[in-house]
């Protein structure tokens, strides 16, 4: 199936040969964080939770994922407050991991 | 690997993958990077290394980036330190740049521009011409006018362009590190790169590498080739700190090298042409770590070509007004504070007091006292704070043995600064609190002190001064429980 713009992301950093394989770790890591902040949100873990999108957040940032980076920091702020609100944080996760899909789709075309 | 040199540099971050992406992007911008994942070992390395700059993010996990600002404003005050965060906060970066740090950095801001930020604060200044008159030391951070000082500038004058190895003697916190820094930028080489070395603070089995190298696959951990620290500064100077202090089995091969001038490293057959100039420093006597076995006696004498002593504080007292001068200027401009030159009577209380802990407890003096004070001068109750001792309670939980106790309690029944109309003349370095109650009224990091000291005294206590048991318990190197004795002006035979 023909994968269209929409549906892909790149890093800003997709042009520069020297970044390509830690590029490559770091999208092969994403699962892995998914995995955790899921299970951290299912939990009611808002602290951990907080600290996994604090990470990713600075993290997307550094690689040049500026949209991860933004959608992280929103579940980060979210779950740092005294009265979290679970129905947006469930949107934001189905977010994280469709933005995570995309970046994936990203880093198979490049 | 880039040709240009532009310093060393410490990246703080609890996330690796993070961490991975700027050393990669700063290394190709001509940094040497190291990586911390948490304020210990950002500690471990600043106690190693001379660090140019600091990359410190805000949130490690379980703490606080800002926590290990005080801490690097204090033991590594030439390190330009720069706050990394995911996203802008005002009120943080202001409270960074109040306390020390030289900038801001968020994380989506691209390599190039983070390493140019840098390169901006890091750069090393234009060598001095050689021609330059008195000014000259005072340029590269020597401070001072007594005859100790000025025979000390005289030597080094004479020094600046040879390259024999030099031998730095003195006690803790006279300026080794500032007078070798200082050295190297009047020389002829000043363009060429300086690295210090702390003997002291390394695991054994890391030393060897750091300094001579080694090839990918010589040992588990090494993935790729690395240069070691000799080769680096081929054309640079490179200090020896506490040199009395590395392991015999290295002293062999640091002979070798200082002989041969050829580096071979780990894992290759290869020797590679070296022609560092080699400062060593030490606090120790090496005589008599010579006589005790202890130092090799062909290295003693092969560092010992020109022997320099560093006087202590105590014997250039006529220096003191301009050192806090210096200091009060230096941290006004980091604290963005407008503190004004002590009063006649703080001063003379300054240059009463014997400064066992050198340059280096006047500097630490001044700054808590510019951090502390509430008006725009300096008080004696913040200046000697560090010594004031201040009530007879026993100590409770501490874990002392009655011996150790009594000690204690004898130390905090004759403070040092009973009052701010006496003068202080105590002469010990280490801090004397009731755990339970004035710990708290510290400030965090002498508090941390305070309790690290008590827990050391413990330990050794309790494992009647065995090195490797204590670390073992601690959870550190052996190396580190030495720095800490050293730090805390602890003997271990008098626990033994």
């Amino acid at each position: 199936m023909a994968v269209t713009e929409n549906e892909v992301i790149f890093s800003l950093y997709k042009d520069q040969p020297i970044y390509r394989d830690l590029l490559q770790d770091f999208v092969s890591c994403l699962d892995e964080r998914v995995i955790k902040s899921r299970a951290a949100f299912e939990n009611e873990s808002w602290k951990d939770l907080a600290s996994l999108m604090h990470q990713l957040r600075g993290a997307a940032a550094t690689y040049g994922y500026p949209a991860l980076a933004e959608i992280a920091g929103s579940v980060e702020i979210a779950s740092g407050q005294a009265a979290v609100p679970t129905e947006s944080l469930a949107v934001y996760i189905e977010e994280i991991i469709s933005t995570c899909k995309k970046i994936e789709a990203g880093m198979e075309l490049t | 690997m880039p040709n240009e040199y532009n310093g060393r540099l410490l990246i703080v971050d609890d996330d690796r993958q993070t961490c991975a992406f700027w050393k990669l992007a700063l290394s190709e911008a001509g940094f040497l990077v190291d990586l911390a994942h948490n304020l210990d070992e950002m500690k471990d390395f600043v106690s190693r290394y001379s660090i140019d700059a600091v990359l410190l993010d805000l949130n490690l996990g379980h703490e606080n980036g800002l926590d290990g600002l005080p801490y690097l404003v204090s033991k590594s005050p030439l390190s330009k330190v720069f706050v990394l965060t995911a996203h802008a906060s005002l009120e943080t970066a202001i409270w960074a740049l109040q306390n020390g740090a030289t900038g801001y950095i968020t994380k989506d801001t691209a390599p190039d521009e983070i390493a140019a930020q840098i390169k901006k604060h890091t750069q090393v200044p234009d060598p001095i011409p050689p021609d330059m008159s008195g000014g000259e030391f005072a340029r590269v951070g020597m401070i001072g006018n007594s005859k100790a000082f000025q025979e000390l500038c005289q030597r080094l004058q004479q020094l600046k362009n040879v390259d024999s190895t030099i031998l730095l003697l003195g006690e803790s916190g006279t300026g080794k590190e500032v007078i070798a820094r200082s050295l190297h930028k009047i020389s002829n080489r000043s363009t060429e790169r300086f690295e210090a070395i702390n003997c002291a603070a390394i695991p054994e089995n890391l030393l060897e590498s750091e300094l001579f190298g080694h090839k990918r696959g010589a040992f588990t951990d090494a993935k790729v080739d690395r240069k070691g620290i000799l080769e680096l500064c081929s054309t640079g100077t490179l200090l020896f700190d506490e040199i009395g202090d590395m392991p015999l089995s290295l002293q062999a091969k640091l002979l070798r090298v200082l002989q041969e001038r050829v580096v071979t490293p780990v894992g290759s057959a290869t020797p590679i042409k070296i022609q560092t100039r080699v400062i060593a420093a030490t606090h120790r006597d090496l005589i008599e770590e010579v006589q005790s076995g202890r130092f090799r006696e062909d290295l003693y004498y092969r560092l010992s070509v020109v022997p320099l002593y560093i006087p202590p504080l105590r014997h250039r007292k006529e220096d003191i007004p301009l050192l806090v001068e210096s200091f009060i200027n230096e941290f006004n401009q980091r604290f963005n504070r407008v503190i004004t030159m002590p009063a006649d009577s703080v001063m003379r209380r300054l240059i009463a007091y014997d400064w066992p802990g050198n340059i280096r407890e006047l500097r630490n003096a001044i700054e808590r006292a510019v951090v502390l004070t509430q008006n725009d001068h300096i008080r004696v109750e913040d200046l000697f704070q560090h010594l004031h001792l201040p009530n007879n309670t026993p100590k409770k939980n501490s874990g002392l043995s009655q011996q150790q106790n009594q000690a204690n309690t004898q130390a905090i029944s004759s403070p040092a600064v009973e009052s701010s109309k006496s003068t202080p003349t105590g002469s010990g370095s280490g801090l004397e609190v009731d755990i339970d109650e004035k710990i708290f009224q510290l400030p965090l990091t002498e508090a941390k002190q305070a309790f690290e000291k008590i827990y050391l005294e413990s330990l050794l206590n309790d494992t009647g001064g065995n090195i490797s048991e204590t670390s073992k318990r601690a959870g550190r190197y052996r190396a580190d429980i030495y720095r800490l004795l050293e730090r805390y002006d602890l003997h271990v035979d008098e626990f033994r």
